[in-house]
């Protein structure tokens, strides 16, 4: 009776495991069914086995796998230096809004970054990296015109488009640049519309942009991301 | 010395095979059925599936060790050419299990508890694998997974640093060879390989079950090393493959 109660958890945390998304969460889980097998050999009548199981299926491969997702896989982000979102700073390195949302979700994934800077936009459009995410402060109108549908966008802060007097459109964080670099004086640019920041995340990353995606949901509107959009947005 | 112990194991590896290869050529095989009803009597184990496994069918655990040592010789020669993963050093040494701040100073009290406690517990298990269930191999792997856990409050390079003052390694290369040695005794004294050649003691008492309880540690020390060398491997090259 124990042993089909065992048998039985065992099932529902093989089924949980089989749903849960977090790697730290799947190998605990993976350690509690190797547990209960454990524990349904036990009362089976077979105590040998059941240490066995419970030394190795239990501890032995936690630990192996604890310590092998230290590094789980690097996510290679492509840049384009935009003021306030991803840019080097003179003291403190590399930081920004999309800096400081990237290293959250990598440190949440446990992955490692690393990141390439790109030259401009039109380099990142016309030949796109074959892995990644690419990032510069994108408006879901540019990268749905550059890129091809395969990509997926994934949108994380509204914004407005405003018109220059110069026949150019521009968003709120480069028009704030301009302003802050002084190379606009006394023009008053025209609202034209809203859009929302994407970042980009190319065909074969799909499933961990919707990761993000998720990622962004849940810390959308928190203290932490006021308190973000607060100290790099103004 | 290094060159002696693989000698020796291989000498009395070949004299084992030999040996075993002529017992099973003999027209009368040592085949016995009714072995469970006497199986108290003729090995002097209380834990019958260690009585089973280390005397009327210590064939298959022999082979069962040499498999587990071309195991871990394998991961070690193939895992020994490839780059070492370099651990960035950041806030604090410890962080091999993704350590986060304020977690470091518990973590590093507790390895060290659980390192001893698995140590004890793994010898324990492999020293009365004749009395209750447990055995060498389950000993060993405890031991092992316990070094391991030792890593989250030290280097990986000092737990290596200590462990070889042990002079682990030397001793596995000698049980390579005091493990088959035991049969050719076995052999030597009463003329079937494995055979018992030590008092049988009385049932229940840690000197009980002849040969049993010295496999049993042998097995132990063995795997201990196996498993250690698997995850050291491990460990130092992870994330190069």
């Amino acid at each position: 009776m124990e042993s089909i109660v065992l048998w039985g958890l065992g099932f529902c945390t093989a089924f949980a495991l089989l749903l849960s998304k977090q790697l730290h969460s799947g190998i605990l889980l993976f350690g509690l069914f190797g547990l209960f097998v454990a524990g349904a050999y036990l009362f089976m009548g077979a105590p040998d086995v059941s240490f066995t199981s419970m030394a190795l299926g239990a501890a032995l491969t936690t630990f192996v796998y604890l310590v092998a997702i230290k590094k789980a896989g690097v996510l290679h982000i492509y840049y384009v230096p935009t003021d306030s979102m991803i840019f080097s700073h003179p003291t403190i390195g590399l930081t920004g809004f999309e800096y400081e949302l990237l290293r959250g979700f990598a440190a949440q994934q446990h992955l490692e970054l690393a990141f390439h800077e790109m030259d401009s936009y039109q380099d990142l459009a016309e030949k796109p990296p074959q892995t990644g995410v690419f990032a510069c402060g994108m408006t879901y109108e540019r990268a749905n015109r550059s890129f091809s549908k395969q990509h997926l966008l994934v949108s994380y802060l509204p914004t407005r488009i405003f018109l220059l007097p110069n026949g150019e459109q521009t968003d709120l964080v480069r028009l704030k640049s301009l302003l802050v670099r002084n190379k606009m004086k006394n023009v008053e640019p025209k609202p034209l519309g809203e859009d929302t920041y994407v970042f980009v995340f190319e065909p074969s990353s799909v499933d961990l942009g919707k990761n993000f995606d998720t990622y962004i949901k849940q810390v959308q509107n928190t203290d932490e991301w006021n308190a973000l959009v607060k100290r790099h947005l103004g | 010395m290094k060159r002696i112990a693989p000698v020796l194991a291989l000498v009395s590896l070949s004299i084992l095979f030999i040996l075993i290869v002529r017992e099973m050529n003999m027209p009368e095989s040592t085949f016995r059925p009714d072995y469970v009803t006497h199986l108290l009597e003729e090995s002097g184990a209380l834990n019958s599936v260690t009585a089973i496994y280390l005397n009327y069918r210590v064939y298959d655990t022999l082979f069962e060790i040499t498999v587990f040592f071309i195991a871990a010789f394998g991961v070690s020669l193939f895992l020994g050419n490839l780059p070492i993963t370099h651990e960035e050093v950041e806030e604090n040494d410890a962080n091999l299990f993704l350590i986060q701040e304020g977690l470091s100073f518990r973590l590093r009290t507790a390895s060290n508890i659980i390192f001893l406690l698995a140590q004890l517990f793994g010898i324990y298990v492999m020293i009365t694998g004749h009395l209750g269930p447990g055995g060498g191999f389950v000993g060993g792997v405890i031991s092992g997974t316990g070094i391991l856990v030792l890593v989250g409050s030290k280097k990986l390079e000092e737990v290596r640093d200590d462990f070889q003052k042990l002079h682990i390694h030397t001793a596995e290369r000698f049980i390579i060879f005091a493990i088959p040695f035991i049969g050719i005794l076995g052999y030597l004294t009463t003329g079937t390989v494995y055979g018992r050649f030590l008092p049988l003691g009385e049932a229940g008492t840690i000197f009980s079950g002849a040969v049993i309880p010295i496999m049993n540690v042998l097995i132990g020390f063995k795997v201990l090393a196996g498993t250690w060398s698997i995850l050291y491997h491990f460990v130092q090259h992870r994330g190069s493959i």
